[in-house]
């Protein structure tokens, strides 16, 4: 990988596709994310357990508003991705260099699509400050700043995933939905064993243990194929399993990724 | 205000969170009652705010707030009233190695502290010999052993194993994501915490049956 300044990056529209990104301790207003509490404040709210009018109850918003203040300001984000060409593929898995993708379902998305030539692999994290703050309080506090970190860490990926789709749909490029390592039918350890072994997540303080689980805690993991097209951007469409709980509604079906014009 | 009337604020005060407990109504009320009252006011208020959980009336969040309440209180006489937890059930409580997702496990433990179970709380990412080491210089009733994660189940099974062997009078209970009550019967537990509003629950039962088995003295919660 080419030496990314930590100010870097698809972030800001500077470096090529192929070099992947770095970046280091970036606070949430440097990757153009909101930064006021009320903009998370429902998304948290709901997380935590609390139904929409709950939180219009006595000072309820407005404590909830100050620890998620707290919590923006404790994140130090940084971030490692990569893309892998792609080696080749049957019903299992998907082989790309030394990431190895043992879903069948995902192995079917690369079936389908035109040209397949790449996994672009990545870790992102709050970092340390960020589990450390969530730590020392009582336990109310605690819990908003695990459901804070959650929302964020999602927040964080949909940022990096529509960037990196703009960037590639540039070049004429598809990239399919972000999927990791746990979820689906990707196995856990395995999985990060595979993307820490291609990726050194230790440029960005992350530790993967061999368990599959992430030191900082609030921390995600993951791939996306990059094609010339694609003809569903994730197993979903094609998938039986009709009450799985992370099941995206909001994907292409049947129909080919960018469409033809 | 009358003493009773100072208890039955403590008691509101812990259900409904109210700050500043511990700086104004505790330091009164300890000029007017023993501490052994005030103490039961505090443990009445949180089985209050419990049973508003249970209904449906407070969300999770409420009853976390009113934890760190009850937790202010009870802090504030630690130190003046030290033989309280001498008659208390003990119980050992960590995630096991591998695993670093806290939240529920943190839960779990305020919830057992709260119900009058005195809670060792070693934290997350724990090997199985430092259970085993704790388990044998406090002699826990109940080890509680968390995970969220599926690929840890096998060294929590041979923790398991060995406390079953080296200290059958220790119940073990489990949680975490990947649980049901069909795996936690098959990886050798005693009981499973489904939830948070289940766990005193589960916890006594636990206990009732060791109680039968021979394996606890009859005290306690």
């Amino acid at each position: 990988m080419n030496d990314i300044p930590p100010a870097f990056d698809m972030f800001h529209d500077t470096c090529k596709i192929e070099d992947g990104f770095l970046f280091k301790d970036m606070a949430v207003c440097d990757l153009g994310l909101e930064t006021s509490a009320p903009a998370y404040l429902d998304a948290v709210a709901s997380r935590i357990g609390y139904r929409a009018y709950d939180i219009e109850k006595g000072d309820r918003a407005g404590t909830l508003a100050n620890i998620i203040s707290r919590g923006l300001e404790a994140a130090s984000i940084s971030g490692i991705g990569k893309p892998v060409r792609i080696d080749g593929w049957d019903k299992r898995c998907v082989r790309a260099g030394p990431v190895l993708v043992e879903s069948p379902r995902w192995a079917l998305v690369v079936d389908r699509a035109v040209f397949p030539h790449s996994i672009y692999c990545f870790f992102l994290t709050l970092g340390r400050e960020f589990d450390r703050v969530k730590e020392a309080d009582g336990l109310f506090e605690s819990y908003v700043l695990d459901g804070l970190g959650s929302e964020l860490t999602e927040r964080v990926a949909d940022s990096m995933e529509k960037k990196l789709r703009g960037q590639l749909a540039t070049s004429g490029l598809a990239c399919s939905r972000r999927f990791s390592p746990g979820y689906c039918d990707w196995p856990l350890a395995n999985g990060q064993k595979s993307l820490s072994k291609f990726l050194d997540t230790s440029s960005i303080g992350l530790t993967v243990l061999s368990s599959g689980a992430m030191v900082p805690a609030k921390s995600v993991s993951g791939a996306m194929i990059v094609a010339d097209r694609l003809r569903i951007l994730c197993p979903c469409p094609v998938c039986p399993k009709k009450d799985c709980p992370y099941r995206r509604e909001d994907v292409w079906g049947e129909y080919e990724y960018p469409p033809r014009t | 205000m009358g003493d009773e009337k100072l208890l039955e604020r403590i008691e509101d005060s812990v259900c409904r969170f109210e700050k500043g407990l511990e700086m104004e109504l505790l330091p009164a009320a300890l000029d007017s009652a023993p501490a052994k009252e005030i103490l039961q006011a505090l443990n009445m208020g949180i089985e209050k705010a419990r049973r508003l959980f249970k209904k449906g009336e407070y969300a999770l969040p409420d009853f976390l707030l009113a934890i760190d309440t009850y937790r202010a209180g009870v802090n504030f006489f630690k130190n003046r009233v030290a033989d309280a937890d001498k008659a208390a059930r003990r119980v050992v409580i960590g995630v096991v190695e591998g695993d670093v997702h806290d939240m529920g496990k943190n839960i779990v433990a305020a919830v057992l502290e709260a119900c009058g179970f005195q809670v060792t709380d070693l934290g997350k990412n724990i090997p199985g010999d430092q259970f085993l080491e704790t388990i044998r210089s406090a002699r826990p009733d109940i080890l509680a052993l968390s995970t969220m994660m599926s690929t840890t189940l096998e060294g929590m099974k041979d923790i398991i194993e060995q406390v079953k062997r080296d200290f059958p009078e220790t119940m073990i209970l489990v949680g975490g994501a990947p649980f049901d009550p069909d795996l936690a019967r098959r990886i050798g537990a005693d009981g499973y915490a489904e939830n948070v509003i289940t766990i005193p629950d589960e916890t006594k039962r636990v206990l009732t049956v060791a109680r039968e088995k021979k394996l606890l003295k009859d005290t306690g919660p």
